[in-house]
């Protein structure tokens, strides 16, 4: 890449390879490392509830570790564990057969639609759409009246506040982070290689497990980390619906941090935290290394050696993973649904490996062979899922023992078998009609709770969660009525004092949308400047003129929870956004296209800051800020200091996304064209600006839409450092200490009609830019 | 008065207890009658500093209030103090969830005072605390409502201003049994909200023994009420309900009897909890408990919300928990650093007339602390519904434990965390 001499480029960039990273790192310095490590500090520290930060460094102890893995707190990480290993196999066996049924058997026309339906959900606030579930739950609800009407129970639902509705909230929630990188692992699958092992008289059965299989796995991976760890971390979710059952780690540390007012000993299950998801990282790649090393290794004409040790390894960490756990919790010797439950942990993790090692033996062997192991572990799977699902007895994993048992012999069995005689097959496909019915399904389950807060939000009741029978636009600003008992019932916009700010708002970004017109009519021809930018920039004096920061939304709305909650939510996204985009961008060009050893560092980093539990983030960041004072004490030109805070805190998570995809779509295009701009003479600015921007500008808005739906929804962090700036998310979690009003279900569809806005927006600015639907997704899954 | 709670004075007679029904709750017409009262408490006087109407050349009560108003503004319940300060910009109150009428916090503060609110809610003291200390008095908040027994704490470490007394003229509405307690003497710091105690209730078409005590209630936790009970979110709280029925002080801090609380209600109670709910009458309405403990202000909500949403109230059973049960009383506070501190004091000012008071007491349904609170609800609200979940009797009274915040709260908190973890299993 040397410059021809005869060109000598004096400017090309001589900075330090990670210059381009220097906003990261600093920012991570700032306002993750500094302020963690002060958390880390904290956790050998004591408790002293006399000071306003509650810890005493006098006499560092390890005793907060000690503290953190006895008892019962051992029980809460192992049941976190079990949930969040349970759901991320759930969200595998739900997610896959519709990421394959997009990628493969959907037909051209649909499949842009379909990805789009699965990932809509996501975009909306998931804690409306979560709590929406309690609709069709409710034991007084209309689902259980009608089912009792007609005889199909004879007793109201019981289902919220069960270990059931803690997974269907956690499924409901992540099953679309689990499609997304999936399908985009199986649609870069080359359709000639599943066409060769047609061809070559491979059954579909086989296609799938010796090509498509193999081939996902990356996709598969990707999805299990995507929706894995922030499961362990979330302890929101799981308790909207699941009650006292979905008690995790999250909020035991958030219980030490608030109600203790423990921090040391928060601190260091925070630290435990981390390491558990790490360590559960670890094992994860361990066995996918295994499976790799075994595949090779058992290629014809190898020896039998390496498939003997590959048995004999199975076994031993079989033995290993059962007795440990076993060990761990016969320790606690008041916990006998733990030790079952844990035992079933173990059995299963045992029979996993065995059948691992069982596949390995079906690699190799015939056709039928292999379908029979693909059943058996399906049933495993499902079995595993079950047994975890009812933390159930022995006799559960008994009868998975038993299968998977008869799925490693029947796998032995099938590898002697001949194979049958190759010919096209004939038979009607089942397959895909069922992948069909199971896509749909699956969509029905995503969209119910949209539609339910859509329809509540016409509730002419006070309570969100209960029908009353009646369609009403009282809670959207309609005529306000009052209840059966006499309360009030009032909307969330003020339809009388809201016109002149939206005739305000719509009368000058009209006029801005209008004028290339008007200048064709008056000068005959288009002005393109105008043509361009003309309407954004109506857009922007409507915002400008109604004023940004100040107070038109006191006339907008009559409910100055949500109001200020969606005014906040959207102020607090964009800055957010905007300080993600530009820091990720930066350091995601550097690490694609400078690294070295400081890429490591970084990479470490980001991966640390995505496996953070956010309560830690939060406890850590309202201090640090507080310490930090200046702007984030007192409000500065015009900013009020808790929007401030709400920008740095809600950039962190959005920025690492930013700077994967990023970094994931520079390593896809090779540098030729930046090398050449360099050679050609542009210095290194203006080779950014025209050569590097334009490629990865995909990625940015992609990476921009993603951060700000993950600002939209950010709770944790926000509602502890936010100050009075509050964002949606933060006031709803706090209405519902109390009644949920059908005008919350009123917010939350203004922010879903408005996120789908920008995401049509940016659909249409990707599409210009020339990429196909898949491109689009497989930038925002990070490909 | 941690040991010996101060005699109360019987605060509805029991005549007018039982002309009540349930179904009148909140009829439209009540709740015209209260805003009518309110209209007139503030008078016709434009925003700004009025003299109150302490005789009767002040405000006039609307014809159509029922109750013992004499025509002339003054209440048949004595002198009251009606000042209304100007205040101006937004007030941002961080309080505990359902604790003011909408309007008072809407409309009414809007159209009186000049100041547009906005509520956000805790579900516990501590949440309160660890985000006030969090922002170290930049908490963006003007009004807050902590339980006295946390207010030495913080004004320990700082997250309390005192209030100018000079803006609390109509502090002499309140009945002088509520003021200066042990944890602010001068009220340079607070002042009383309102006050209330803890309880149960349960469905008696499921639970069909009667729950009298907290043992009762302890059984049928286990009993008729597994699975589908909820306790409040709130460490002592939590651990109330065992030392109650041991006949054990409460606050004790010895920690052989809180180990064999511990012992107990991880192993033998968490495991039948559905939920720990602070609020759990919204729950209560969507048929998701058949027995709750609660607060009585909530559970006093949980018959209108069981109503409103079509189910029978009838069915429902609330009692004040016995042999012992708790009292609290949350106050008024501004934290420091609160961005409308003149607001703020305008606002409490405000909720001090007794006209406003009652009617946010009608809504939260907690005794709020004014003298002659009997008269006064003769007056100004006799079909306030369920009345005696409201006021206690002399001999209820007698049974309410005042909480301590001692050396006992972390493992108050620790047992609660433990329950969870038992009743997550």
């Amino acid at each position: 890449m040397a410059a021809p001499a005869f060109l000598p480029n004096q400017r090309r960039w001589r900075g330090p390879k990670w210059g381009l990273a220097i906003p990261s790192f600093i920012w991570y310095l700032l306002f993750f490392v500094a302020p963690i490590g002060i958390i880390v500090v904290y956790s050998f520290g004591t408790k002293d509830s006399e000071k306003l930060v509650p810890v005493d460094l006098g006499s560092p102890t390890l005793a907060n570790y000690r503290e953190s893995i006895t008892g019962n707190n051992l029980d809460i990480f192992m049941g976190t564990l079990r949930i969040a290993v349970t759901a991320t196999l759930l969200c595998l066996v739900v997610g896959f057969p519709v990421a394959y049924f997009i990628a493969f058997k959907a037909s051209q026309k649909w499949r842009a639609t379909l990805l789009a339906l699965v990932v809509v959900p996501s975009f909306t606030s998931f804690l409306m759409r979560t709590i929406a579930w309690r609709i069709p739950l409710a034991p007084n609800g209309e689902l259980s009246t009608w089912l009792q009407d007609i005889g199909l129970l004879d007793a109201p639902f019981d289902v919220l506040g069960t270990r059931a509705a803690v997974f269907l909230a956690i499924v409901y929630n992540y099953v679309g982070f689990m499609v997304l990188p999936m399908f985009v692992a199986l649609d870069r699958i080359d359709p000639a290689l599943r066409e060769a092992s047609k061809d070559l008289g491979g059954t579909r059965a086989a296609t799938f497990t010796s090509v498509t299989l193999p081939l996902a796995g990356p996709g598969i991976a990707a999805g299990v980390l995507l929706t894995f760890i922030p499961m362990c971390g979330d302890y929101i979710t799981a308790t909207v619906l699941g009650g006292a059952k979905g008690f995790m780690v999250g909020a035991l540390i958030e219980s030490q941090f608030k109600g203790a007012q423990n921090w040391p000993e928060g601190s260091a299950m925070a630290v435990l935290m981390i390491l558990m998801v790490l360590l559960s990282l670890a094992v994860f790649a361990l066995v996918v290394f295994i499976v790799k090393w075994l595949v090779r290794a058992l290629q014809p004409g190898q020896s039998t050696a390496p498939l003997l040790a590959a048995g004999v390894l199975a076994l031993v960490l079989a033995g290993l993973l059962a007795v440990g756990t076993i060990l761990m919790m016969t320790s606690d010797d008041t916990s006998v649904s733990g030790l079952s439950g844990s035992l079933g942990i173990a059995v299963n993790g045992a029979l996993v490996v065995l059948l691992l090692a069982g596949g390995v033996l079906g690699v190799r062997c015939r056709a039928a062979g292999k379908t029979v192991l693909i059943v058996a572990f399906g049933l495993l799977i499902l079995m595993a899922a079950l047994a975890l699902l009812a933390s159930a007895g022995l006799v559960i994993v008994l009868v998975q023992f038993v299968i998977g048992f008869v799925g490693v012999v029947l796998a032995r069995v099938g590898r002697t078998l001949p194979d049958p005689p190759s010919r096209p097959s004939r038979l009607p496909d089942v397959v895909r009609p069922l992948l069909a019915f199971w896509t749909a399904l699956t969509l029905v389950f995503l969209f119910v709770p949209i539609l339910l807060v859509v329809r509540h939000s016409f509730n002419n009741g006070p309570n969100f969660a209960i029908w009353s029978g009646e369609y009403s636009t009282v809670w959207w600003g309609g005529e306000p009525g009052r209840t059966r008992s006499g309360q009030k019932m009032e909307g969330l916009f003020d339809f009388d004092q809201s016109g002149p700010v939206v005739w305000r708002f719509v009368i000058i970004t009209a006029i801005g949308v209008a004028l290339p017109y008007l200048w064709k009519l008056v000068r005959g021809r288009h002005n393109r400047l105008l043509k361009r930018w003309s309407g954004v920039a109506g857009f922007g004096a409507a915002v400008v003129v109604n004023g940004l920061m100040t107070d038109w939304y006191l006339d907008v709305f009559q409910q100055a929870g949500p109001g200020e909650g969606l005014r906040g939510s959207f102020l607090a996204a964009s800055g957010g956004t905007l300080i993600a985009v530009v820091i990720g961008g930066l350091c995601g060009v550097a690490l694609a296209r400078h690294p070295g050893v400081w890429s490591k560092v970084m990479m470490g980093l980001i991966f640390l800051i995505l496996v953070t539990p956010e309560i830690m983030d939060a406890i850590a960041l309202a201090g640090w800020m507080q310490r930090l004072g200046g702007p984030f004490n007192s409000d500065t030109l015009g900013v009020p200091f808790g929007m401030l805070r709400l920008w740095v805190g809600q950039s962190l998570y959005a920025s690492a996304v930013v700077t994967l995809i990023v970094r994931a779509r520079l390593a896809g295009i090779d540098s030729s064209l930046e090398e050449a701009a360099a050679d050609l003479g542009a210095p290194p600015g203006r080779a950014f600006r025209q050569v590097t921007l334009p490629l990865i500008s995909p990625a940015l808005i992609a990476g921009g839409l993603l951060s700000f739906t993950l600002c939209l929804d950010n709770t944790i962090i926000s509602s502890l450092i936010s100050g009075a700036s509050s964002t949606f998310p933060v006031a709803l979690i706090s209405a519902t200490k109390s009644e949920i009003k059908p005008f919350w279900a009123v917010g939350a569809v203004v922010l879903f009609v408005m996120t789908m806005a920008l995401l049509a927006f940016v659909a249409k600015v990707l599409r210009k830019s020339g990429d196909s639907s898949s491109q689009i997704a497989a930038t925002l899954a990070g490909g | 008065m941690a040991s010996k709670p101060e005699p109360i004075r019987m605060l509805a007679p029991e005549s007018f207890r039982q002309t009540l029904s349930r179904r009148a709750l909140f009829q439209a017409g009540t709740a015209a009658a209260g805003f009518a009262i309110i209209a007139a408490a503030c008078g016709d006087d434009e925003k700004g500093t009025t003299e109150g109407s302490t005789g009767s050349d002040g405000t006039t009560a609307t014809p159509g209030t029922s109750g013992g108003d004499s025509g002339d503004g003054t209440l048949a319940s004595g002198d009251w103090s009606r000042v209304v300060n100007a205040a101006s910009g937004s007030l941002a109150m961080f309080t505990w969830g359902d604790y003011n009428d909408p309007d008072i916090v809407g409309e009414l503060a809007e159209s009186t005072l000049g100041v547009t609110m906005k509520v956000d809610y805790y579900p516990s003291n501590e949440d309160l605390i660890t985000k006030l200390s969090a922002a170290n008095g930049n908490s963006g908040f003007d009004i807050i409502a902590p339980t006295g027994s946390y207010i030495p704490q913080m004004v320990e470490k700082g997250l309390l201003q005192k209030f100018d007394k000079t803006l609390l003229p109509n502090i002499v509405n309140v009945d002088p049994l509520y003021l200066g307690r042990d944890w602010d003497p001068t009220n340079e710091y607070s002042v009383c909200k309102d006050w209330g105690s803890t309880g149960w209730i349960y469905n008696k078409t499921v639970i069909t023994k009667e729950i009298a005590t907290w043992q009762d209630f302890m059984d049928a936790t286990k009993g008729e009420g597994s699975g589908r009970t909820s306790w409040l979110d709130s460490s002592p709280n939590v651990v109330g309900p065992y030392f109650w029925s041991h006949d054990t002080n409460w606050n004790t801090e010895d920690a052989a009897d809180l180990d064999a609380c511990e012992e107990y209600l991880v192993n033998e109670i968490a495991p039948h909890i559905k939920a720990f709910d602070s609020y759990p009458s919204t729950a209560l309405a969507e048929g998701q408990y058949d027995l709750a403990m609660a607060w009585n202000g909530d559970a006093r909500q949980a018959f209108v919300r069981i109503a409103d949403a079509g189910g029978n109230p009838e069915d429902w059973v609330w009692a004040l928990g016995a042999p012992a049960t708790e009292i609290w009383m949350d106050n008024y506070c501004i934290p420091v650093g609160a961005p409308n501190v003149e607001g703020a004091h305008a606002w409490i000012n405000w909720l001090l007339i007794p006209e406003v008071s009652i009617k946010d007491l009608l809504y939260h349904g907690y005794h709020s602390g004014m003298k002659n609170i009997d008269q006064l609800m003769a007056e100004l609200a006799p079909d306030a519904p369920n009345p005696e979940m409201i006021f206690f009797s002399d001999e209820q009274v007698a049974t309410m434990q005042t909480g301590e915040v001692n050396s006992a709260q972390d493992r108050h908190t620790d047992i609660l965390d433990k329950m969870k973890a038992a009743a997550a299993g």
